[in-house]
């Protein structure tokens, strides 16, 4: 079974991704901001990481740099969740190391299908 | 007694017996006269009066001098006639000496050798000349004065007559002379000249003052002057001529005056008093029409009032650059206190200098004009962003640059702080419409339990006005942008794909045909943001797709013409109504029958491409035919033309390196 991290600091939209993934038959892992994301990522093994970009504490920028450089990490898939859209924004998000980018308002089929992708190419079922 | 003609003197004299003597002298005084009446030549006379005094006294020898007095008051004897030639014995000049000193007959009778006689010539206790004789003793005795008195007299008025009558012959010569110059200069005069008499009658103008009141001399001369000014003026001109009366006199004015057509002007006046015949003295009034000068001085403060009073910079130069000005807003923008040896190029930093004479001088040169965004230098040596206007002049002797620079860091800011606000509450507002949305997919997709019919109706509304409301979130965005007159970082742009992905996005949801031909620009690149440029052909595909109903063919076409690439859409859709045809570019407005079609729209989308075509460089324009169509054509230059782009660093507060 697929274990994916979901780290936002917003409820409602942790609970709905949670939803919809589980509803696919996904485990789900959360996190409320960037630090807690690589405390539980220390500790647990996680097949991808849905990431919000405006946390406090520490934000998706961050986070997704510093698991980039972690060694066990450098493959782990990242799709960023956010709610800024331009095209500098997704540029930045990219160059991040960020494997893909979902902008919020999103359809949650439309994000479950990406996951589905990218854990695929990932190797993970 | 009948009088003789003159007896000729003979070889030797002899003394004259009293009586013979006496009637000698009348006989003398009678025909000097005569002389003098009928003289023609001066110095003839002279000679005739010395013969006279020397046949009345029996001398050989004599002379008449006139005296004359030199500029620094010293009397200089002069000969008028003489029996001997040169100069004057000495001894008979020491009496001549002794005669003028003592204003009193001198004689000196020797017992041997010649006896002398001196007799000052005078009128009125004013001696006039000597007349100096020398004989034996006894032509020369103590009576021979008193013999020669009555003749002396009359010689010495006749001698005051030749003084004055050449006195008045020089003056009346200088007077001519002094004349002429005075009627050339007064009637040269580009100033009036006028003279009044004392009760204030005109008795002469010259041209000039006859141009300026605009009237003729028949007309001017012999009225008042009471006519041409006021009658303060006229008290005042008047009040001049008794200046003994005045201990201060003012002899110069402002006065109003006025023309012969009724036109009042301000003119600057002098006035002189001279004294006409029989001391009636009378004033000159000299004026000048100044109206065109207290006007430009007017308008000369008021300029220098408003310059000092805009916080823009303006600031001129001479033609070589060397800054003659600087108003106080420039100063204060600015921080410098002396420009002193500045020349303007001092006012910029080094890449914007570069760009001055790269880019400004030869618009200069071809215009005379330039309009940009440019940078300041301030004292510190920091910059500052402004918006610029620069002008060069030249006509003759004004050839000058200036400068006029406002201030946009405020604006800048502003813009920033506008960018960051919408940016977050975009932000903000799409957070809560994620999990509106994003539950309201599930529901319908029946992920949380089966839905019946009644509330698959209600979800569908609540997805169709979620989805609306997240189209106007996006479109503030790009609203709030519409005030930007810059394009950050850009890029070449291929229009041609750019029209490709709207088609691909827009034809899906089209009952009717896109078709594009953008053979011809394939390769064509236009400088800027790709992303705006979609959106606004994104907007016009909407529109065309909204605005047809019923289908139709919507074609789209570009190509290049001259320097710019004209890409045009064309729909068969309902139109849109002459009278709206102008007001389609403004915010919020939908034509009337877009309104009666009921169709969704926030009223923004062409507003919202005018703003990013413009930004762009290009131009937008409609032209429709309702129930027909519309047409939208969009122009915009190649390259990286017509673009506005900041200079002076990106956000981060580096400087480029050349542009």
């Amino acid at each position: 079974m697929a274990r994916v991290l979901v780290v936002d600091d917003d409820p409602d939209v942790r609970q709905l991704v949670e939803m919809k993934l589980r509803l696919d038959g996904i485990e789900t892992l959360t996190a409320t901001n960037g630090q807690e994301a690589l405390d539980v990522l220390a500790t647990n093994d996680v097949d991808l990481v849905v990431l919000d970009l405006m946390m406090p504490v520490m934000d998706g920028i961050e986070t997704c740099r510093r698991i980039r450089e972690a060694e066990d990490m450098a493959d782990l898939p990242v799709i960023m969740l956010t709610a800024k859209a331009q095209a500098s924004d997704i540029q930045i998000g990219f160059s991040t190391g960020a494997t893909d980018y979902v902008v919020k308002p999103f359809s949650p089929r439309e994000l479950l299908s990406r996951v589905r992708g990218s854990l695929a190419r990932a190797g993970v079922r | 007694m009948e009088p003789t003609s003159a007896s000729p003197t003979g070889p030797s004299s002899r003394p004259l017996h009293v009586a013979e003597a006496r009637s000698n002298i009348l006989a003398e005084i009678v025909t000097i006269q005569e002389q003098y009446r009928q003289h023609r030549d001066v110095g003839e006379l002279w000679q005739h009066l010395l013969t006279s005094v020397l046949r009345c006294s029996g001398c050989e020898v004599g002379f008449i001098g006139e005296l004359v007095w030199n500029d620094i008051g010293i009397p200089n004897l002069e000969t008028r006639a003489s029996t001997v030639p040169g100069s004057l014995p000495p001894d008979l000049g020491l009496i001549i000496s002794e005669v003028i000193a003592r204003s009193d007959d001198v004689m000196v009778a020797p017992e041997a050798g010649a006896g002398f006689l001196g007799m000052p010539l005078v009128v009125a206790d004013r001696i006039l000349g000597v007349v100096g004789l020398a004989g034996p003793p006894y032509v020369i005795t103590g009576e021979t004065a008193e013999m020669l008195r009555p003749l002396v007299g009359v010689v010495a008025a006749i001698v005051e007559s030749i003084t004055n009558a050449t006195q008045r012959d020089a003056v009346t010569e200088r007077l001519r002379r002094n004349l002429g110059f005075l009627e050339a200069v007064v009637g040269n005069a580009s100033y009036g000249v006028i003279v009044v008499d004392p009760e204030g009658t005109i008795e002469l103008a010259n041209e000039a003052a006859l141009a300026l009141l605009g009237t003729s001399s028949q007309a001017l001369v012999g009225d008042s002057i009471g006519g041409v000014m006021s009658p303060r003026a006229v008290d005042w001109v008047l009040s001049q001529i008794v200046a003994s009366s005045v201990t201060d006199p003012i002899t110069r004015r402002t006065v109003q005056m006025l023309s012969h057509s009724g036109i009042p002007f301000r003119a600057d006046v002098t006035v002189g008093t001279f004294t006409l015949a029989e001391d009636r003295a009378a004033a000159v009034l000299t004026f000048r029409d100044i109206e065109a000068e207290l006007l430009a001085q007017a308008t000369a403060l008021r300029s220098a009032d408003l310059l000092g009073f805009t916080p823009d910079l303006v600031v001129w130069s001479d033609a070589s650059g060397a800054i003659e000005f600087i108003n106080a807003g420039g100063r204060v923008l600015t921080g410098l206190s002396d420009v002193d040896g500045m020349s303007i190029e001092d006012l910029f930093p080094p890449w914007a200098v570069e760009r001055f004479g790269r880019e400004i001088i030869p618009e200069l040169g071809a215009t005379g004009s330039w309009i940009g965004e440019m940078a300041l230098r301030d004292h510190g040596g920091e910059e500052i962003p402004v918006s610029m206007t620069c002008l060069f002049r030249h006509e003759g002797d004004n050839t000058y640059y200036a400068l006029l620079a406002r201030d946009l860091r405020e604006h800048q800011h502003l813009e920033l702080l506008q960018h960051a606000f919408v940016s977050t509450v975009s932000h903000e507002l799409r957070t809560p419409l994620t999990g509106i949305l994003g539950y309201l997919e599930m529901f319908v997709s029946g992920d949380l339990g089966e839905v019946a019919p009644e509330q698959k109706l209600a979800l569908d509304v609540m997805s169709r006005n979620g989805d609306r409301l997240l189209e106007l979130v996006d479109k503030l965005l790009q609203v709030a942008s519409i005030g930007e007159t810059a394009i950050r970082d850009p890029e070449p742009v291929r229009i041609a794909s750019v029209l490709e992905h709207a088609r691909a996005s827009w034809s899906d949801q089209f009952v009717g045909s896109i078709s594009t031909d953008t053979e011809s620009v394939s390769a064509v690149e236009v400088s800027g943001s790709a992303a705006e440029l979609a959106t606004v052909f994104s907007g016009l595909f909407e529109n065309a797709v909204k605005f047809s109903p019923n289908g139709g063919d919507i074609l789209v076409s570009a190509k290049v013409v001259d320097s710019s690439i004209m890409i045009e859409v064309l729909d068969t859709g309902i139109g849109i109504p002459p009278a709206d045809v102008d007001r389609v570019f403004d915010r919020f407005f939908r034509a009337s029958n877009a309104r009666e079609m009921e169709s969704q729209g926030a009223g923004l989308g062409l507003a919202i491409a005018r703003a990013i075509v413009r930004k762009h460089g290009g131009e937008i324009t409609v032209t429709s035919a309702p129930e027909e169509g519309t047409l939208v054509r969009v122009i915009l230059p190649l390259g990286q033309q017509g673009l506005t782009y900041r200079e002076g660093g990106d956000r981060n507060g580096e400087s480029p390196g050349g542009r």
